[in-house]
């Protein structure tokens, strides 16, 4: 490039090329997608391929940035205070058109600091309820309510051929499915704002024909075992809610294997267990209807571009809705042992999200919630 | 005193050529030194560890035993001493060959050879110049005139380069502004905008062709407009090593002294007659073609063998038998082209867009057999051709006698030769039977590139210098930048914006054929080959694919038509013909009658395939 004018004019494209693509850069809407652990954990990864899958299909140019709380059970409250600090300050300095909170944790710290402000807007993703994060009326919020799949789970009772405990008959496995009385349901879960989000739930629910008896909520394992045996008194179905952070023992806060909870509440359960958690399979647990993260990442960054659409056209975000997708995880070798059979469908659609946990205790560890 | 220095170091006539940076850092290692008269500034037989430049006063040089009638030479400001400090010599014994004396006070410059050797290592002429100077000086002749290379004005900046710079400016973002208001997604939008860019800079050859599709490819990634596994996904493909095993082995098989001596081996062979030295011309090219993916890396290796074949040969210059030679060497270097997957990089790249099936099925010399009825015409034209309309007037024999004597020189198959003529067979015995290594050819090119490494017959500077990086971007740069096409949507796009407007083709091959070579043609009288082909066959693939044409039919078919030119600039090889002084030796428009009448048989051989190719079951 001996010739000066050849050299200015390549120095002009070179700038203006910048320049362009600087500005590009800047007038570009801006989505943070805000996780309240690491980007490690299995959930995680399954939500944000769903959120990936359905940026992939948007044409509009966003930038989009992730940022992982990384909160810990072994973080002390400074910690954690300090974590919720840090993302404040990402926030503040990035300035988001749009802030995904995906866990109760990063509603908790993060999320309800921004509820009601001018900006940025808020989409949450998370199975408690949004008001108690100060979310009902901001009109800066919408967001995707994780619910437990409750309605499927009704309909997996009706293919369930031999509903029975343990593999016995009962009298009502020979009757047609219309034919079959109702089957006594009892829930156990945590008592803990998530436990209490999803008795809400499922005490809202109407599980007719069936019957529940009660949502009992258990401060730790010796509770939890204590819980197990008394539904095994008067319930057909042991529905097994979220069992994440479960401490020991009354004297002893550590928390509670999660393998040896899930494993041990298959074993000693007398009637059929069904989690809503794909962690209640993973540790030994036969059956579990549970709502899809990569369907809640999808439906998340979905609301996140209409979001943005709406701040486009000035106008409030859309509303709020439930998660809609939900997947099933199986242990066959469990449900055979209870005498159980169900339908192919669901063995296949356990095997297409890579739910089928078809050898005894596999390595494949649980998700994180 | 450093600024003395640095002003001294600008005016030396021998540090001109250097770079102000070069001129900075040299200045760490001269200093200014001071001898009285009659003081000795180096004896002869020293270490010559520095190099000095009389800046004031006068000196003398003296050898130690002088003869009789020798008399001091002497020297003034502005002479140079000590050069032999330039000489390639291993470290301690580059010596003075004089001694230098002060006559009156000198205050000299004094640069240390180390220095001067890194200097000599980027500027050779430097070297050649003060070690002329030192011969002279010691023979006792006259130095010829150092003039200073006059420093020429820049020329003007072409009237193409100045409108293509103008439009590379504007144009782009008008590109870009039209698209989205005619309702494309703003990323397709900035896509168009892209392209248009690309195609002006090499439309106009603003820069080298190679850069274009870089700029873009970082454009996309810059503004995130597609993830880095579609932008940069030429860098993990196949193409990525089968292009560097394949530019390895052509390396050695040049560098190991195989593919010389295979020449002059065919030579001393055949039977000593016109037509048979073109047809080895055009052989040795073909030979080439299956490991040289440029036509111009094979014609750079026959233009030397043509040299010599045209000095011994003796034909008049401008007449047809001297013509006839460079036409079978050229033609040897790019008729096989499109026949051979290997043979140009554009095929390579071309190839990466076709569905796995067909990757699979056309890897090996599936791709010759398919296109076994061009090969076959094209080569027969080229035969009769050489052998009817090029006669010799006179018998004129090679020097048989010559050419046995340099394979006597040669002596017998050294190791390298036996390892890259190992390396060539595995290739070609891979290429065309993968079921014995049960992998695929461009790992198969991978590992013959492994071995080459491990065997030291490709060594790292090999691979710095004799692997054509610049092109190797370019084709993968090219790769990310089509895939953003199918990326975005665009190919959709486009097939619905042409919607019934090609229903004419019916999915009839004849009708494609001529929709294929307009396309092409149009597309080659702007961007240069490689660049044409891969836009040819990015705008027909999904055409033909949508048409139900073999996907396999299009990338040859826009292979074999990019290869059509009438014009001088379309054609990089004629360029390359030209400066090895193809007009100095040949009747320049009997080559082009030649090459403009290959350019109907190519056509007339693709609707001659049709029924091959039916029995193929291609189509």
């Amino acid at each position: 490039m001996k010739n000066r004018l050849a050299t200015v004019f390549a120095s002009v494209f070179v700038l203006l090329l910048l320049a362009l693509l600087v500005a590009f850069n800047h007038q570009k809407p801006r989505v943070l997608i805000l996780h309240s652990f690491s980007e490690s954990g299995l959930w995680e990864t399954a939500v944000n391929t769903g959120i990936q899958r359905e940026l992939a299909r948007n044409r509009e140019p966003i930038a989009v940035r992730w940022r992982y709380m990384a909160l810990s059970p072994h973080m002390n409250a400074k910690q954690w205070a300090a974590a919720a600090q840090r993302s404040r300050a990402t926030i503040d300095s990035w300035r988001p058109d749009v802030l995904v909170a995906i866990g109760e944790e990063a509603q908790d710290y993060v999320g309800r600091h921004y509820a009601g402000r001018a900006g940025p807007r808020l989409v949450y993703a998370m199975g408690e309820d949004p008001a108690s994060f100060g979310y009902a009326g901001a009109p800066n919020v919408t967001g995707v309510h994780e619910a437990l799949p409750l309605a499927q789970i009704v309909e997996l009772l009706r293919h369930l051929d031999r509903a029975s405990p343990r593999g016995r008959p009962s009298p009502q496995d020979r009757a047609s499915p219309q034919d079959r009385p109702s089957l006594r349901i009892r829930a156990v879960g945590i008592d803990d704002p998530t436990g209490h989000a999803e008795r809400q739930q499922v005490q809202d629910f109407d599980w007719g024909p069936h019957r529940l008896l009660g949502v009992e909520l258990v401060p730790d394992f010796q509770a939890w075992q204590e819980a197990v045996r008394t539904a095994g008194q008067d319930a057909d179905v042991l529905l097994v809610l979220s069992f994440g952070g479960l401490p020991k023992a009354p004297g002893d806060p550590g928390e509670a294997d999660g393998l040896l909870v899930a494993g041990w509440t298959e074993h000693e359960s007398r009637p059929l267990a069904i989690g809503v958690r794909e962690s209640f399979v993973a540790g030994g647990g036969a059956l579990a209807v549970v709502p899809s993260p990569y369907g809640l990442g999808e439906q998340a960054a979905r609301k996140a571009l209409a979001t943005l659409a709406a701040i486009r056209h000035g106008e409030p975000p859309p509303a709020p809705e439930d998660s809609l997708d939900f997947q099933i995880a199986l242990r066959p070798g469990r449900l055979a042992a209870r005498g159980v059979e169900l339908p192919a469908i669901y063995v296949q659609a356990a095997r297409a999200t890579q739910s089928l946990y078809d050898t005894p205790l596999d390595g494949k560890p649980p998700r994180t919630r | 005193m450093q600024a003395k220095i640095a002003a001294a170091i600008q005016d030396h006539p021998l540090l001109a050529a250097c770079t102000p940076q070069e001129h900075a850092r040299l200045l760490a290692d001269a200093e200014l030194r001071e001898y009285p008269a009659g003081g000795e500034i180096f004896r002869a037989g020293e270490l010559a560890e520095h190099y000095y430049w009389i800046l004031d006063g006068e000196a003398e040089l003296a050898s130690n035993e002088p003869a009789a009638d020798e008399r001091p030479r002497a020297l003034g400001p502005g002479d140079g001493l000590g050069a032999e400090a330039l000489a390639d010599a291993p470290a301690g014994q580059a010596r003075y060959l004089a001694g230098a004396r002060a006559v009156t006070g000198v205050s000299a410059l004094r640069i240390a050879r180390g220095a001067l050797l890194e200097l000599a290592a980027r500027n050779p002429r430097m070297k050649s110049a003060a070690l002329l100077g030192l011969a002279a000086r010691l023979g006792g002749l006259r130095p010829p005139a150092s003039a200073r290379s006059a420093t020429k004005a820049p020329a003007p900046l072409p009237l193409k380069q100045r409108i293509g710079w103008v439009s590379t400016l504007v144009l782009p973002p008008l590109a870009w502004l039209a698209a989205s208001r005619l309702g494309l997604p703003q990323h397709s939008a900035v896509y168009i905008g892209l392209f248009t860019m690309t195609a002006l800079m090499w439309l106009f050859s603003l820069v080298d062709e190679y850069i274009p599709p870089i700029i873009a490819v970082v454009a996309m990634l810059f503004i995130d407009l597609v993830p880095a596994q579609v932008a940069l996904h030429g860098f993990y493909s196949r193409t990525f090593l089968l292009l560097l095993g394949v530019y390895a082995l052509s390396a050695v098989l040049v560098s190991s002294g195989l593919a010389y001596r295979a020449m002059l081996w065919v030579l001393a062979r055949l039977p000593d007659g016109p037509f048979w030295h073109r047809t080895a011309m055009t052989a040795f090219g073909f030979v080439l073609s299956i490991v040289m993916p440029s036509s111009n890396a094979r014609l750079a290796l026959l233009l030397p063998l043509y040299r010599e074949m045209d000095g011994s040969l003796r034909a008049p210059a401008q007449s047809r038998e001297a013509t006839a030679l460079m036409i079978a060497t050229f033609t040897g270097a790019t008729l096989f082209s499109p026949l051979l997957l290997t043979a140009k990089s554009s095929n390579l790249a071309a190839f990466t867009m076709l569905p796995v099936q067909v990757r699979q099925e056309f890897q090996g010399f599936w791709w010759l057999a398919a296109a076994g009825v061009v090969a076959a015409g094209l080569l027969a034209f080229h035969l009769l051709a050489m052998r009817f309309l090029y006669r010799a007037e006179t018998d004129r024999p090679l020097p048989a006698e010559r050419i046995a004597t340099q394979i006597a020189l040669l002596g017998p198959l050294r190791p390298q030769e036996w390892a890259a003529a190992a390396a060539f067979l595995v290739f070609l015995l891979g290429a065309a039977m993968p079921q014995w290594h049960q992998s695929q050819p461009a790992w198969l090119a991978g590992f013959v590139l492994a071995s080459l490494l491990a065997l030291g017959l490709f060594d790292k500077q090999g691979f710095q210098s004799r692997i054509d990086w610049p092109l190797i971007f370019f084709l993968l740069a090219l790769d990310g930048f089509t895939d953003a096409i199918d990326y975005l949507g665009l190919r959709e796009a486009m097939i619905g914006a042409i919607g019934h407007h090609l229903d004419w083709i019916g999915g009839e091959l004849g009708w494609f054929i001529l929709l294929a070579l307009a396309v092409t043609m149009l597309l080659r009288l702007a961007l240069p080959l490689t660049a044409g082909m891969i836009l040819a066959t990015t705008l027909l693939l999904p055409i033909g694919m949508e048409q139900g044409i073999h996907p396999w039919l299009v990338v040859f078919l826009t292979s074999l038509f990019s290869d059509i030119w009438f014009m001088p600039h379309q054609n990089s090889s004629f360029q390359q013909a030209l400066s090895a002084g193809l007009r100095s030796r040949c009747d320049e428009s009997l080559f082009f009658r030649y090459a403009w009448w290959l350019n109907p048989v190519r056509v007339l051989l693709a609707y001659a395939s049709i029924p091959y190719w039916q029995w193929l079951g291609l189509y």
